[in-house]
């Protein structure tokens, strides 16, 4: 009972109202513009939480998550550019709507749908996560690592096009988070005689330029070359954009069905929100009384892909809450962003601050209201704004780039820090390799690491300590076994494509 | 015409050799006579092992491939993609070495016109708004409410 009156009184100030409110209306707001992705929300948001309490900023930073992965559905639906690649699915029958005129209804039922799927998605995290994190608890290092070495070979597996390209950049990420004193012996690895990487590399500038720095190079590349798009302009009359008695039912079954898709594949570390969108779009098209309609304009098209792509938000966090791992990036970012403020998810976050947890729990019920007034209003003039030019927005992120990374230890190493891992990571997107699963890999070094080498010291050496623990061991099979699917997937999806070519 | 595979894939084989046989050796302390699961260069050297073996697998999946990524540097559009995406690169260099010479602020406006200008803008009504924008944005949110006490340089 004293821990929900901590936590009420924890969550129930001005401030943690005001920030989710701020960092939900910035992710509406960059999510609608194309190029600006929810994750490069939160990776420009984070510098602003770094003196701000832990759930005010944890407030935020959710709310800026919630609302970049609506916010994507506004450009898909207005221009055919999806704002987030979550959104894609968003965009095959909310654009041929717009074409018919019904961009506002298109807009309104994303809006709905997003907010009724997220907010079941929370309401399962937050009966899930509890007994979950009980059992997370009774894991010793072999457990650990099997269920870490699982996540991320699951992660990397589906992360970009090629397998191995995936894979080769979870290795890079834990080359990096080698980077610094040896978690056991405390001796210096890789220091090159930067006093600065006795710590490691720091998180934010990472995270700032893999994600934000890394898309500003790609992006300056080809700003002189776009033609300015226009937006569908909309008629913003809500008799209009009712919805008949008819597409309220079938929409309601949709949206059911898509959030628990959605939500179970959600809270599997590495299945993003885009693959949650594509196979409740297609659940949905299976289901529907009118399959035909689907790719032309069928209002329950963008139903089910908005509320599978939303109802990840929410399951996403059952993995990072109780084990911590983070299922995709955006947990990722927001898994850094706790480590930030001094809080480490996983079992022993509910056990020492469980006040903590529960004040989270009640913020993210927050931005999904926030999310759904200020969803409501902005859809009315999102066609202005996403139609702001890129070639102003890049500069301007940028120049947020630099000042963010410095922020945090007020250093300009950081900095140049920045700059060479926005490099980096421009350099391996140019060429394929996905980066998401370098920054997940590096957050999961240490436990990794520590976990693996913990084990080897109990069974003095050997091995075998991973195959004759169950536990551990049935993480290594799974493993194995979501190796040999991705891979079957992969060559599948391949020779569809070529014969498509052909 | 080049793979792209082929090469990034030969290019992560020598640095993943190079890891093993320069750079842990020199980078990091080995446990001499104690327990395997001591050694500060275990991970590393697994790690290495693991980009060496991806990296031939790269390699290799990159010569099978029927339908590859090539990289052509005869390719207008390629050259001057990779002209652009260089010249930022080196420009937020200089941008990050002003800050530390003529200050946050300074190197900022200077910088922004120049990236500005970079990325197409031709109005200087435009850009003079944005600067009015960014600027005391930047002010306001880092300096008064965070209290992030930003280089100051020669001027401010």
């Amino acid at each position: 009972m004293d821990t929900f009156i901590t936590s009420f009184s924890l969550f129930f100030q001005l401030p943690v109202f005001l920030a989710t409110f701020f960092g939900v209306a910035l992710g509406v707001v960059l999510g609608s513009i194309p190029g600006l992705t929810a994750t490069m929300a939160i990776a420009l948001i984070v510098p602003m939480t770094f003196s701000l309490s832990p759930i005010v900023s944890i407030g935020m930073l959710i709310g800026a998550y919630k609302g970049g992965c609506f916010g994507g559905s506004i450009p898909a639906i207005l221009l055919n550019t999806p704002g987030t690649p979550a959104a894609a699915a968003t965009s095959l029958d909310g654009h041929q709507l717009a074409k018919k005129g019904k961009g506002f209804k298109a807009l309104r039922v994303a809006l709905f749908s997003s907010v009724l799927a997220d907010s079941f998605s929370d309401i399962v995290l937050i009966l899930v996560a509890p007994p979950l994190a009980l059992i997370a608890l009774k894991m010793g290092p072999p457990e650990m690592t099997g269920l870490v070495v699982f996540s991320l070979l699951i992660i990397t597996a589906v992360a970009g096009k090629s397998l191995t390209k995936g894979l080769i950049a979870g290795v890079l990420g834990l080359m990096v988070g080698i980077i610094g004193l040896d978690p056991i012996m405390a001796s210096r690895r890789f220091g090159f005689g930067f006093t600065q990487l006795d710590e490691g590399i720091s998180l934010m500038p990472m995270l700032i330029g893999l994600f934000a720095l890394s898309e500003f190079f790609i992006n300056i590349e080809k700003t002189r070359k776009k033609k300015k798009a226009r937006l569908f302009e909309i008629t913003t009359d809500v008799k209009q954009a009712r919805l008949s008695g008819a597409e309220k039912i079938a929409c309601g079954k949709i949206i059911g069905l898509a959030s628990c898709i959605g939500t179970i594949l959600g809270a599997i570390p590495g299945i993003g929100p885009s693959i949650a969108a594509f196979a409740s779009y297609a659940q949905a098209k299976k289901l529907s009384k009118n399959p035909e309609e689907f790719g032309h304009g069928a209002i329950e098209g963008v139903a089910a892909a908005e509320a599978g792509n939303n109802a990840v938000a929410g399951a996403n966090l059952i993995p990072l809450l109780t084990l911590g791992i983070p299922g995709d990036v955006g947990a990722a970012l927001l898994l850094g962003a706790f480590m930030i403020q001094g809080l480490h998810p996983g079992p022993l976050l509910f056990q020492n601050n469980l006040d903590i947890i529960y004040a989270i729990f009640m913020s993210l019920l927050l931005a999904n209201f926030f999310n759904f007034l200020i969803g409501r209003q902005y859809i009315k003039i999102a066609s202005k704004v996403a139609n702001i030019p890129t070639h102003y927005i890049f500069p301007a992120v940028l120049a947020f780039c630099l000042v963010g990374s410095y922020g945090f230890n007020q250093s300009l190493f950081d900095v140049w820090m920045a700059l060479l891992f926005g490099t980096f990571g421009y350099i391996l997107r140019k060429n394929g390799f996905p980066v998401a699963p370098l920054l997940i890999a590096f957050i999961l070094e240490p436990i990794l690491e520590t976990s693996f080498r913990q084990s080897l010291l109990m069974s003095q050496g050997s091995p075998l300590i991973f195959f004759t623990h169950p536990i551990s061991c049935a993480f290594l099979v799974l493993s194995i076994v979501g190796i040999f699917i991705t891979i079957r997937s992969k060559k599948k999806h391949g020779k569809m494509h070529l014969v498509e070519e052909g | 015409m080049l793979r792209i595979d082929v090469i990034s894939g030969a290019l992560l084989a020598i640095f993943a050799l190079l890891l093993h046989f320069v750079l842990i050796p020199l980078q990091v302390e080995s446990a001499d006579g104690g327990p395997v699961a001591l050694s500060p260069s275990l991970f590393c050297h697994i790690t290495a092992f693991l980009l060496l073996i991806l990296s031939i697998s790269l390699v290799i999946t990159g010569i099978r491939e029927q339908n590859p990524a090539l990289l052509s540097l005869q390719s207008r559009e390629f050259r001057s993609a990779l002209v652009r995406g260089s010249v930022a690169v080196l420009l937020s260099a200089l941008y990050i070495a002003a800050i530390g010479i003529l200050g946050y602020f300074t190197s900022t406006i200077v910088f922004m016109a120049v990236f500005l200008y970079f990325a197409g803008v031709r109005s200087w009504k435009g850009g003079l708004l944005f600067l009015a924008m960014i600027i005391p944005f930047i002010y306001l949110l880092f300096v008064k409410a965070l209290k992030v006490i930003l280089p100051s340089g020669l001027w401010f």
